[in-house]
């Protein structure tokens, strides 16, 4: 292995169902120990595929996948020791919670003390020792969901793997489970492999995120990075808001480029992900990365925009303008004390730095 | 807390004043008045042909009220019997009045348990050639009273005065002529045609002459033929034989007049003199009885009124309930074995081959049941396509497997018609069972075969259990595949509640089976309930 601290690897994985279509495309990902990595993708972007890959409940169709140093292709999924949290949690009806924890621990022949402490200790951990002797029937979503990630956990596997663990909760116990599980895993060390379509869960919760699309790793990196600097058109669009402008690159010099966009407005952009000169590309641009009225000589690009839509959000507020004719460029104008007011109708300025204006491949379909 | 107390101290108003409950229950009126509609129709169908013929069913087994009023000077004193000797003078005349007098039929007080044995009216003969009338009321000095004959009278007054078609007409008659024999009889399908005459060409007031007499005489005469047969077939039960003796000794009997009985009855027959006969006679002494029970399980009362087995060469019954028993019990098994996979496959294989799957499982539910029972009667005969194939492998021809009209051919076929019940709820119940659940538990470590018996299968068991219930329940009462197929070592219970019911018409003996039958699905049926627990049946 190249790295000493990987600990999953995907090496030229791919898979396919029906041996007509791939559904994951070579697939080359190194985990490392400890961390937190989340799948990020819409559905059918082949994340779940890879964990269940991972899991060993579906074979790669051609490529190896390391645990460890150990190749595991081969290993069954009950010798893999490997934890899991179903997308329904799949705790065990006609058991109890403890005898839920308890399972992966009698199937390894421990001790009824070692099982018994175990079992407390897990369920203490989700903050439910007083629910052992209850069914799983018996529980709300967010307590099962805690049961499930204690089960996941009880037998200490060094990997967990998690398919959508929060996708029945509500939007508040979600957010709650988020930092738990958070929190478990930082205190707990042990590493996880997240799956989610939920962005703010993946930003919230990952060391690193790989977002899928068409079975591919778009990008994989930190959330920071993830949102302030995508890598193509994809990327931006699928994290975060992102205004979209599409041109062609008049010319490159170094780092910058020029893009000529469809109304003849020229802007000034950070070269990322283009072909060369002449090719079509597009911009991303955050909303909240646009000044109104910016001082004279701050920008480089600092055009006329004419307000469509305000919307009150509280914290701030959402501004929709035509700029360089497109009429549906998003602006977000925080709700400080000296914010700009501006009125439906108005005409202002907005303006951006070269950095924060990305250059990147012209996206398919998406 | 005001508004609390004002609320426990003083019932809830609604807004006009009226009671909130009163106002409720009137709103509900209507809609629940819809429901108990909807109910009705089955409610009446289940009741008329399911919980009425059952109830029926119960009381007939244990139903001894006929012998009783055919012997009732017999029995009200068959007790100062001492039982160990032959009876003296005294039982043999009782047992000879009631065989050959018709008095039962006059005294009001003529049931077993109510007679006076010591009436002297009991020994009154009526004389065979007449004149009736004298010797009838002193038997009982009532029916010398217009009144005593008028509920008769009115019933052959209303047929007569009937209006309609001529067949209408002669259809009320004849109802009529019924309806008077079973008040006089306990027979209700006897016509009593003399007596239908006579009454209508009474004027109903004036004093009951000879001619009214007679025809209740002849009427009475001959349903009381009828009568003794029947006691007769029922005195046969305890005690073979017994139906002959009466047939033969009451052809005899008719030319002794005067006592003592005692000799002339056992001159008439030997088998009078036969202890065994009378200690028979004991166990049909009381209105009701447990002799068909004690019979349906091969055992019987003795002269000491204890429970005995039956003499070895009359055991039947107990061996058939084994068999029985044995047979739903394998039949519940081998249905398990084969259901399970089946069911398994059907729930996880992919729509359209499970499509396929499901309706070779159900082609059986649509296929006549004498057609798959003849079927199987071709594959398993000795000449029949199994043997055939297996002697063409090597089989010697002499050692052709006895595979049909046996034990085992019932069981093979009764497997196959009854698979299907244990296919549909465990397949019902395994459609349910997410594959997230195997998944999970090979996860925690489980190899497969662990994860199936640990997992899996507990999830399964209210399938398994509503499909052994099932399969066992009908098992149990099989009877045409039995018939068809059981030849005599696969004959089962329910055999010998159709032989019973249809040929021998023993049908006490045969609610006494059914009784059983019930009495033990029931007990199962609790012991099911203990164990797995009712609610956890799903049967679909």
């Amino acid at each position: 292995m190249s790295n000493e601290d990987t600990f999953v690897r995907f090496k030229e994985v791919q898979k396919s169902y029906d041996g007509e279509t791939l559904v994951v495309k070579n697939l080359n990902l190194d985990i490392e120990r400890g961390e937190f990595v989340t799948m990020l993708g819409p559905s059918g972007s082949g994340k779940t595929t890879c964990l269940m890959m991972l899991a060993g409940f579906e074979p790669a169709t051609h490529g190896e996948i390391y645990l460890g140093d150990r190749p595991i292709n081969s290993v069954p999924p009950h010798k893999r020791g490997i934890g899991m949290v179903f997308q329904n949690y799949a705790l065990f009806p006609h058991m109890t919670v403890n005898e839920n924890l308890a399972f992966p621990l009698e199937v390894r022949k421990l001790s009824k003390s070692e099982i018994a402490t175990r079992t407390k200790r897990a369920l203490d951990m989700v903050q439910l020792g007083a629910f052992g002797d209850r069914r799983p029937a018996q529980l709300s979503g967010g307590q099962q969901q805690r049961v499930a990630v204690a089960r996941a956990l009880v037998f200490d596997p060094d990997l967990v793997l998690m398919d959508e663990p929060l996708g029945a909760l509500d939007k508040q116990l979600r957010e709650q489970m988020q930092y738990e599980i958070k929190h478990i895993h930082e205190s707990l060390g042990v590493t996880v492999v997240y799956v989610t379509h939920d962005q703010s869960e993946a930003l919230t919760m990952s060391n690193r995120i790989a977002v899928f699309d068409d079975g591919v790793i778009q990008q994989l990196a930190p959330p920071s990075d993830l949102y302030e600097r995508p890598e193509n058109a994809f990327v931006a669009q699928f994290i975060g808001e992102n205004n979209r402008l599409l041109g062609s690159v008049e010319s490159i010099d170094g780092e910058e480029c020029q893009v000529k966009i469809d109304n003849g407005e020229v802007i000034r952009a950070l070269k990322v992900n283009v072909d060369g000169v002449g090719k079509r590309a597009t911009l991303s641009l955050r909303p909240e990365r646009v000044e109104v009225n910016p001082e004279p000589g701050k920008f480089p690009n600092v055009f006329d925009a004419k307000v469509e839509e305000l919307i009150y959000l509280g914290d701030h507020i959402r501004t929709r303008a035509s700029v360089c004719g497109h009429d549906d460029f998003i602006v977000k104008i925080p709700n400080a004390s000296h914010h700009a007011l501006l009125n439906e109708g108005d005409t202002v300025k907005f303006g951006w730095s070269m950095e924060d204006c990305r250059a990147l491949d012209i996206s398919h379909a998406h | 807390m005001a508004a609390s107390n004002a609320s426990t101290s003083q019932p809830l108003l609604t807004a006009d004043g009226t009671p909130l409950k009163t106002s409720l229950q009137r709103s509900m009126r209507r809609s629940k008045l819809r429901a108990a509609m909807l109910v009705l129709p089955p409610l009446v169908f289940l009741l008329t042909l399911f919980i009425f013929p059952i109830g029926n069913l119960l009381t007939r087994s244990t139903d001894d009220a006929l012998i009783n009023h055919q012997l009732p000077v017999t029995f009200a004193i068959l007790d100062q019997w001492d039982r160990q000797q032959l009876p003296d003078e005294r039982l043999f005349e009782a047992m000879f009045l009631d065989l050959t007098s018709l008095n039962r039929y006059l005294i009001k007080d003529n049931f077993a348990s109510a007679v006076n044995p010591n009436d002297p009216a009991w020994k009154i003969q009526i004389p065979k050639k007449g004149p009736y009338r004298d010797a009838m009321i002193a038997i009982a000095p009532h029916w010398k009273d217009a009144k005593t004959w008028s509920p008769i009278y009115e019933i052959a007054i209303t047929a007569a005065q009937a209006t309609g078609t001529e067949r209408e007409i002669k259809h009320q008659q004849k109802r009529a002529q019924f309806k008077i024999c079973s008040l006089l009889t306990p027979l209700t399908n006897a016509a009593c045609s003399k007596l239908y005459t006579a009454l209508n060409q009474w004027d109903g007031v004036s004093e009951p002459d000879e001619r009214l007499f007679k025809a209740l005489y002849k009427d009475l005469a001959s349903a009381n033929k009828f009568l003794l047969g029947k006691s007769s077939t029922r005195m046969n039960y305890e005690k073979p034989g017994f139906k002959s003796l009466i047939k033969k000794s009451g052809r005899k009997l008719k030319k002794v007049n005067e006592p003592p009985y005692k000799e002339a009855m056992i001159k008439a027959d030997k088998r009078w003199g036969d202890i065994g006969f009378w200690h028979a006679l004991l166990a049909m002494q009381k209105p009701q009885t447990s002799g068909y029970y004690l019979n349906a399980v091969d055992r019987k009362w003795d002269e000491n009124r204890e429970v005995v087995m039956q003499p070895e060469e009359r055991q039947v019954y107990v061996m058939l309930w084994w068999r029985t028993f044995l047979v739903s019990l394998i039949v519940t098994l081998g249905c398990l074995i084969l259901a399970y996979p089946v069911s398994h496959l059907l729930a996880t294989l992919p729509l359209k081959y499970s499509n396929l799957l499901m309706i070779c499982v159900l082609m059986p539910f649509w296929t006549s049941l004498l057609v798959r029972i003849v079927a199987w009667m071709i594959m398993l005969q000795q000449q029949g396509v199994v043997n055939d194939t297996l002697v063409m492998l090597g089989l010697p021809d002499e050692h052709r497997l006895p595979m049909m009209y046996n034990f085992t051919g019932t069981i093979i076929v009764m497997i196959q018609i009854l698979l299907p019940f244990m296919i549909l709820p465990i397949y019902s119940v395994m459609k349910t069972i997410p594959p997230s659940y195997m998944r999970a538990a090979q996860n925690l470590g489980a190899p497969p075969s662990l994860a199936f018996l640990k997992v899996y299968m507990p999830q399964t068991l209210p399938g398994i259990g509503a499909g052994v219930i099932l399969v066992f329940i009908v098992a149990i009462g099989y009877y045409i595949t039995p018939e068809l197929v059981g030849g005599k070592d696969g004959r089962l219970i329910g055999n010998m509640v159709a032989y019973h019911m249809q040929k021998s018409l023993n049908w006490g003996l045969a609610a006494a089976m059914g009784s059983i039958l019930l009495a033990g699905i029931l007990i199962l049926y609790w012991i099911y309930d203990k164990i797995v627990g009712i609610d956890n049946m799903k049967l679909g």
